[in-house]
């Protein structure tokens, strides 16, 4: 009985995590090109609206995931336009871009308030690796996003950190002079990877929407987007601790479901405060752990690049 | 050359500019609001709505009947209690994101000062509310500002996790231990008793909280431009680097100030149970937050700038709800506050730099 809890958790962890892990892995990219986009939360739920409307609409997933990356995509373009061209405070902007986007979710998912999806993410198994006990079942029978995430990890882990292209990347968000006068267009990466972020926020919002909570309401990221930002700086922008982090985020959240269905005497409404205090516990633990390593993150972040000054 | 940015082509060129005029300080806030109703105009006429028609009934339900511009101030107290505090800290760039939060830890304060010292005149009573209020929330807000200033945590993601603690919070409140026993389903305290009500004034709705509002504002601008203290706390925001070596003590100065910026907040969330609700209830106060964070940047971070700009996005509201009878959610308002803000920070641009169009082909 317990062990069953034990491994229905753990398999939630997994699934709760995905959709964080996805948006952070987004973030992670955009971070390290030397810009911050606090407007995760608004791209998420973006995401999140465009792929159920496109799904009740054609009813197909594939179609969905797609409008849910590239509703965020063209968000996260609007704030590579205000923040690498306009130079605009990214602070400021990424908090315009998650209201308005917040907004506009709200504002275009009025017709489909409450509607149930009609149909999720079908989990499947993959041959032989599902197989293996415990292993198999919590991290191999999984819907086809959740391996799109695994697929993530490990090409974002190689790209950043064994290829010239990675190099590059690092280099406009640690250094973006020198980063120019070895003939990097600092500007034009940014934008490329500000972009690739947003579309990964927007597949976040996808998954939950098509898998987590197959229904929309206002709002219904619930400050994921948020918590996906705390694990990029939790993980040192580092994709394969992001999946450790969220899995952990996860974690919680699926215990706050479990212990509800085993009708623990803890109401329900100080469960929900489980994910937000982990966080703030998580990124005090990881802020002390690191707190003689000097300053954390990319040199350049939220400055912004004047190719004329160089 | 390499580089598509330093190739020849006729580019936007962006100079720095030495000094901003005053006239550009005011053109372009009204500029980037006027900029963010266009933008939402082509969403609203992308789902088919007429955008004349929405903003015709909002201007109507805000400032159409002394009914309307009544609740435009009522709805303009919280914003203005918000966005003042915030705009303390912001002035210091520490990000107060913790608004919502600290509001309702003020009210839950508030209430249970109210619900719990009974038989005192209300001078006394709404004085205890009021100081339990700023105290209570201006230590929740100490909580990222500690760990700011000890562990180096970005305040903005902890003050975020906060907001959704404080609200659950009173939401557990008045689901359990304070529930009205004799409120049947209904999710919130017992009514106050009337030493804990505001008195509303001119037949309006309009309380008490204003004057507060309107008093914080003034001490603060007082203390931002004629002290001592707020000729630091500019310095610090101008450039803390500069300011630890000219031997100001910033960390203290961080605390200090998310302290009286944070019980501002909790103010705002007295001043709505005791001067609205009469009673602590879910979604009292929704969106102020966010709204008080725009409002703040929109005015500069300028506390008198914020009472103006407050009693716009009061009206924001109050227009917004009147739009519900066409059919369309109050989330459309929040739409277009987050244009505006778009606008205003696009605006800071045009404030910061002047543009000029270099054509042809250089070297």
């Amino acid at each position: 009985m317990i062990q069953v809890m034990i491994l229905a958790t753990l398999t939630a962890a997994v699934a709760q995590g995905t959709p964080l892990l996805l948006t952070a892995l987004g973030e992670i990219m955009t971070q390290r090109s030397g810009v911050l986009n606090l407007g995760l939360e608004g791209m998420m739920l973006m995401g999140a609206a465009s792929s159920f409307m496109v799904l009740v609409n054609t009813n197909s997933l594939f179609l969905a995931v797609v409008a849910g990356a590239v509703c965020s995509g063209l968000l996260a373009l609007v704030h590579g336009f205000l923040s690498i061209t306009c130079r605009v405070h990214q602070i400021i902007c990424g908090l315009a871009l998650n209201m308005f986007a917040g907004g506009l979710s709200g504002y275009l998912g009025k017709d489909y308030n409450g509607i149930p999806a009609p149909k999720v993410l079908p989990s499947f198994r993959i041959p032989l690796l599902a197989d293996i006990p415990y292993v198999g079942e919590i991290f191999f029978y999984q819907n086809g996003l959740v391996y799109l995430s695994y697929g993530l990890v490990i090409g974002l882990t190689y790209l950043i950190f064994h290829t010239q292209i990675g190099l590059k990347l690092r280099a406009c968000g640690e250094n973006p002079a020198a980063a120019y006068s070895m003939g990097i267009s600092v500007n034009r990466t940014r934008y490329i990877y500000v972009v690739m972020g947003g579309m990964l926020a927007g597949i976040g919002g996808s998954f939950l929407i098509l898998s987590t909570v197959p229904s929309w309401v206002e709002n219904m990221t619930g400050g994921r987007g948020w918590i996906a930002l705390a694990i990029v700086t939790c993980a040192m922008w580092k994709p394969a601790a992001a999946m450790a982090a969220a899995y952990v985020f996860g974690g919680v959240e699926a215990l706050g479901y479990q212990l509800q269905a085993v009708s623990v005497n803890v109401s329900p409404v100080l469960l929900k405060m489980l994910p937000y205090l982990a966080t703030i516990l998580v990124l005090a633990a990881v802020s002390i752990g690191n707190q003689d390593k000097g300053a954390a993150g990319p040199e350049a972040m939220t400055t912004p690049f004047i190719p004329e000054d160089n | 050359m390499m580089d598509k940015e330093r190739r020849g082509r006729g580019s936007l060129r962006l100079i720095r500019r030495m000094d901003i005029p005053g006239w550009l300080r005011l053109a372009v806030p009204a500029a980037s609001i006027a900029g963010g109703f266009l933008f939402s105009a082509i969403f609203l006429l992308g789902a088919g709505e007429s955008p004349l028609e929405v903003y015709g009934v909002m201007l109507q339900g805000a400032f159409g009947s002394s009914y309307g511009l009544g609740e435009t101030v009522v709805k303009m107290i919280p914003l203005m209690l918000v966005s003042v505090g915030v705009s303390f800290a912001f002035k210091m760039q520490i990000w107060n994101a913790g608004g919502e939060g600290q509001l309702h830890i003020g009210a839950a304060a508030a209430t249970f000062i109210i619900l719990n010292l009974k038989g005192y005149d209300r001078k006394t009573t709404l004085t205890a509310a009021f100081l339990a209020a700023f105290f209570c929330a201006g230590l929740y807000g100490l909580i990222p500002a500690v760990m700011k200033v000890k562990w180096n945590v970005n305040e903005l993601i902890t003050c975020l996790m906060l907001n959704y603690v404080g609200t659950l919070l009173i939401s557990w409140l008045i689901q359990g231990p304070w529930k009205d026993p004799a409120g049947f389903a209904f999710p919130r305290t017992a009514k106050f008793p009337r030493a804990g009500e505001m008195p509303a004034f001119f037949g309006t709705r309009i309380h008490a909280g204003v004057v507060m509002g309107l008093l914080a504002a003034l001490l603060l601008w007082f203390i931002l431009t004629r002290t001592r203290w707020g000729f630091e706390i500019q310095l610090i925001g101008a450039n803390p680097k500069v300011a630890e070596y000219a031997g100001i003590p910033v960390k203290r100065y961080i605390l200090a100030v998310m302290f009286v910026s944070a019980g501002i907040a909790g103010i705002a969330g007295m001043s709505e149970v005791c001067g609205i609700t009469h009673r602590l209830q879910a979604n009292f106060a929704a969106q102020v937050g966010p709204s008080g964070m725009t409002i703040a940047y929109l005015a500069q971070c300028h506390p008198l700038g914020a009472v103006l700009v407050s009693f716009l996005f009061g009206a924001l509201l109050v227009g917004g709800n009147s739009i519900q009878k066409l059919g369309l959610p109050v989330s459309t308002v929040q739409m277009i506050q987050g244009s505006i803000l778009f606008f205003v920070a696009a605006g800071t641009m045009f404030m910061n730099y002047q543009i000029q169009w270099k054509g042809g082909s250089r070297e």
